[in-house]
């Protein structure tokens, strides 16, 4: 909309140069009144000064000699030649007034003037100036000259005046001469005007043409340039809003993404689903062919999650039948994509086959990234670190049939630093869930475990209990046979007999002390052991066991020890059922004791499976047990190392798997 | 509190420089408004002395009541007098202890006149002016300079250009002449004198003459040839000759007369008695102190002596050959 001038660019100089004119004027004014009342005064002062000297010069004789008539006579006529001059006196030596042109007295004030040239003012306000001319050298006395500057204030007035006059007569001739100008300037500016308004209107393509080659031909040049780089900018401007438009879509489907892992996340969903929302949505919301989830475990990179359009992966499955997921990739440093975990990098590559070949030693992935490269030539690939809290937990890698950008590195980059977040949760809360479930499993198993012994406990009473009951009866019997025996030495056959039966008592009789001494287990009641019959003890005991075992017995010569016996045959009795339950298909079980150094040596050996190595230091941890619950408490051989120490020995395992393993129990024999 | 100022001096800062500074035209409109204003001011200078005209007094001539007043006759003109008996006049005032005024007059009439009315209380006279006083009034030497080896003399002088062929007072007939005083010796009673006895009379002899009023002013007229000739007081010629030969050496003296009694200093005789005795006093022992003989050096006398050593008898003489060959 074209707005009102109200003053235009002519009324504007016209303004300007009366303005100019006055300002002139005025300044000229100030000026002349300094100036040329300056001049004047100069030229009257030393106009002055010469006469006022030459009048000294005249009135020096009739001074001395006192002719007063004379002296006024000069000065009268002095006074009257000129106009400007206001008076004259004369002082003699003495400073007293000889003769003055003042009618009527003289002037009392005046005789306070003294020498050289003074401006005075009169009560009228009149300026006059005193020149003081000294006469014959001051001796005679001083002629004081006084003349008045009315005359030149009055002619300084009269030019300033005039000047004021020439200034008002040039008024007209500014007023025209701005008409005329502003004339000039005005229809470049219209020009111009034009242009800003057909540019107002968006006519971009509007050039001016001047004729002139002036500064407004310069200043059209800048507008037409300026019209053609806003058309340019303008172009630039919609390409860079569309852009900023695409930009703030993809970001605000970035965070719905974000928000919807998260929100998965707290609804407790497992890592799968998480890792899976992960792939899907960038390969859906982001545009890309395929998207993977590699999680970093240990020096690996295992493919944990992975998306593909479904078409495609209906056809890879066809294919290939496996899926991508579960493949492990090494992080050699030749391998590119270590360089995503180690140095935090993107990797950007335009062949993906031949870098999943390099790196992959999974046949059927190799074939898989075969297909892929067939059924989706020149493959473009990104990786970009999954980042949560500044640690590496991942790489999250995509796929694409056209060429990645800056753009969509960085794009990823901003993603996976957030989305590391709650991936890291997601892997952290598995671990946990595990870890629980873990826990649980195994206070199930303790709990069976501590049932078992209870039983155990129950039986081992019950035997002892059974085998007290028994006892009495078997002294009875073994009495008896005895005395059957004293009775029929003679008889060969009844001696046969009852010797079988004593035999045969004896056997029971050792096996109710053994079950005696497995049940009190407790009590450590030290005497003189000898620790060959505590193995043969152990032995009885186990004899229903031993029957598709081959036992080797190497007892050597042993002194006695102190020791608990029952204890010590518990001890034996558990090694032998290890080394029993070690051999469920049979083999060699060998017993061997020996003297070693002041020790007592015994040793259980089996032809087992073994023990493999990282067992073997917890083998006699509490509740350790490679074995079924209802085959073990996992206490025998915690409870064997705990007697073994009470009696201040030691118990040893050497085990070779798939060899067997042998037990050494060291007793001091002091 | 400085940060406050600060503030607020940025505050009017900004606004000048967004109301003034920034709008172009305003700022040049103030600047020359300014400069209008404040030029006149700068240069208008007013050191003007205020006088008021209106306020008038009667002048008069008060001579001091304690001045003493001696006058000077002009054998010297009135400005080369002033000069001449400056340090005279300060070293009497200095001794005398008072403010001695110098009095000058046109002519030797009018200072006798001024001592007959005891309006001086001494003077410097022609020795002629002296007699005429002598004889009207009672005028009274006080004391003689002594300037001459010949002692208290002096002579007058028929002078003539230097570059004209006159060398005898006869050979001035009909040519021009400057007499200096009417009541002069040197300068009118000698060459009247010698007129007398050629009995002629300056009307007959001469082409025109007239009054110079002082010796200078005659050696003047006659070196730059106003007149072909003049007498003049050997006193002065002789002292200009000697201080500033300028004049004098265009000058021939073609006469020199008889010795004459010196000009004298008088008194007049209404005088106080006391103060005519501290002058004369003064004058006779001026060559005894250092500073009266170095104001006497310059003034080329030798010092003063009482006037009893002085004759004016030839003086009496030739105005009786004169006055005669008047009547």
């Amino acid at each position: 909309m074209p707005g009102s001038i109200k003053f235009g660019v002519r009324t504007k100089f016209i303004l300007a140069i009366i303005l100019a004119l006055i300002i002139l004027g005025l300044f000229s004014a100030v000026i002349m009144q300094t100036v040329l009342r300056e001049i004047l005064l100069e030229a009257q002062a030393k106009d002055g000064i010469l006469l006022g000297e030459n009048l000294a010069t005249a009135i020096t004789e009739p001074l001395l000699t006192e002719d007063v008539v004379s002296l006024h006579r000069m000065l009268m006529e002095f006074k009257n030649s000129r106009e400007d001059v206001a008076y004259l006196y004369v002082l003699n030596g003495d400073g007293e007034v000889v003769a003055s042109t003042f009618s009527d007295g003289f002037p009392r004030e005046l005789l306070g003037i003294r020498g050289g040239v003074t401006t005075i003012k009169t009560e009228s306000g009149e300026y006059i100036r005193d020149f003081t001319i000294p006469v014959l050298r001051g001796r005679a006395g001083e002629l004081h000259l006084g003349l008045t500057e009315e005359l030149i204030r009055a002619r300084v007035k009269e030019a300033v005046h005039r000047l004021f006059v020439g200034v008002l007569l040039l008024i007209p001739v500014a007023i025209a001469v701005g008409y005329l100008m502003g004339s000039f300037i005005t229809s470049p500016i219209k020009e111009l005007e034009a242009g800003v308004r057909a540019i107002e209107r968006g006519e971009l393509d509007y050039r001016i043409r001047l004729k002139s080659r002036d500064e407004f031909a310069l200043l059209a040049e800048a507008f037409n340039s300026m019209a053609a780089e806003l058309k340019a900018n303008m172009a630039e401007l919609k390409r860079y809003s569309c852009s900023l438009e695409r930009l703030v879509e993809e970001r605000t489907r970035e965070l719905l993404l974000l928000q919807r892992v998260n929100n998965l996340l707290n609804s407790g969903a497992s890592m799968q689903e998480i890792l899976d929302e992960i792939t899907r949505g960038i390969v859906e919301e982001f545009g890309y062919d395929s998207c993977a989830v590699h999680l970093l475990e240990g020096n690996k990179l295992i493919c944990r999650s992975y998306y593909m359009d479904s078409a495609l992966v209906k056809k890879l499955e066809k294919l290939t039948g496996c899926k991508a997921y579960g493949y492990e990739m090494e992080l050699t440093p030749e391998n590119p994509i270590s360089r995503i975990v180690f140095h935090r990098e993107p990797f950007l590559t335009d062949d993906i086959e031949t870098l999943i070949k390099l790196h992959t030693q999974d046949g059927k992935i190799r074939a898989l990234a075969k297909v892929i490269a067939r059924l989706v030539p020149a493959r473009y690939g990104l990786g970009v670190p999954l980042l949560s809290r500044n640690r590496v937990v991942g790489v999250i890698g995509i796929g694409s049939s056209t060429a990645l950008t800056k753009g969509d590195v960085e794009r990823l980059s901003s993603f996976a630093s957030q989305a590391g977040i709650a991936v890291e949760k997601a892997i952290l809360e598995e671990k946990l869930l595990e870890y629980s479930r873990e826990l649980e499993r195994k206070v199930e198993e303790r709990t069976r475990q501590l049932l078992h012994a209870e039983r155990l406990a129950t039986i081992g009473t019950l035997a002892s209990g059974v085998a007290h009951e028994i006892n009495n009866p078997a002294t009875s019997i073994l009495l008896d046979a005895e005395r059957i025996l004293e009775e029929n030495l003679s008889n060969g056959e009844v001696r046969e007999i009852a010797e079988g039966i004593v035999r045969q008592v004896e056997r029971i009789r050792r096996i109710t002390r053994s079950l005696l001494l497995f049940s009190r287990q407790s009590e450590f009641e030290p005497r003189e052991v000898d620790l060959n019959g505590v193995i043969e003890d152990a032995l009885e005991v186990l004899r229903p066991r031993l029957k598709n075992v081959k036992v080797e017995k190497r007892f050597g010569e042993l002194p006695t020890i102190k020791g608990d016996p029952s204890q010590l045959q518990q001890v034996f009795v558990n090694l032998i059922l290890n080394a029993l339950q070690a051999m469920p298909g049979g083999g060699t079980l060998t017993l061997e004791t020996l003297t070693e150094g002041g020790e007592v040596v015994a040793r259980v050996r089996d032809t087992g499976v073994g023990i493999p190595r990282e067992h073997l230091s917890k083998i006699f941890d509490p509740f350790f047990s490679t074995k079924k619950p209802s085959e073990g408490t996992g206490l025998g051989l915690s409870i064997c190392q705990g007697i073994v120490e009470r009696h201040n020995g030691k118990i040893e395992v050497e085990s070779k798997l798939g060899e067997g393993t042998a037990f050494t129990v060291r007793l001091p024999v002091r | 509190m400085k940060r406050y100022l600060i503030k607020i001096i940025q505050k009017i800062k900004n606004f000048l420089l967004v109301n003034l500074l920034a709008n172009f035209e305003m700022r040049y409109i103030m600047l020359l408004i300014a400069l209008v204003v404040l030029l006149p001011a700068c240069i208008t200078k007013d050191n003007a002395v205020l006088v008021n005209f209106s306020d008038r007094m009667e002048v008069k001539n008060q001579v001091e009541e304690n001045a003493v007043v001696i006058g000077v006759s002009n054998i010297l003109s009135p400005a080369e007098t002033v000069t001449y008996y400056e340090d005279l006049f300060s070293y009497l005032s200095e001794k005398l202890g008072r403010k001695v005024k110098l009095v000058q007059r046109k002519n030797y009439a009018q200072m006798n006149e001024l001592l007959r009315l005891g309006r001086v209380d001494a003077a410097f006279v022609c020795s002629r002016a002296y007699i005429t006083g002598a004889r009207q009034f009672g005028l009274e030497l006080l004391a003689v300079p002594v300037v001459y080896d010949e002692g208290p003399v002096y002579y007058s002088y028929i002078i003539v250009n230097r570059e004209s062929g006159i060398n005898r007072f006869e050979e001035l007939r009909g040519r021009s002449f400057a007499f200096s005083d009417p009541l002069s010796n040197s300068g009118e009673l000698y060459p009247r004198y010698l007129l007398a006895k050629m009995n002629e009379t300056p009307d007959t002899f001469f082409s025109h003459y007239f009054y110079t009023y002082s010796h200078d002013k005659s050696i003047e007229a006659v070196a730059s040839g106003i007149v072909d000739g003049a007498a003049v007081d050997s006193l002065i010629w002789d002292y200009k000759n000697i201080t500033e030969p300028r004049m004098t050496s265009k000058t021939r003296i073609i006469n020199v007369s008889p010795p004459f009694g010196i000009p004298p200093v008088v008194v007049s005789p209404l005088s106080d008695t006391k103060l005519k005795e501290e002058i004369r006093d003064i004058l006779l022992n001026m060559h005894r102190d250092e500073e009266g003989r170095r104001i006497l050096e310059k003034l080329h006398i030798k010092r003063f002596i009482p006037p009893e050593n002085v004759s004016y008898a030839s003086i009496e003489e030739m105005l009786e050959v004169v006055e005669g060959n008047a009547r």
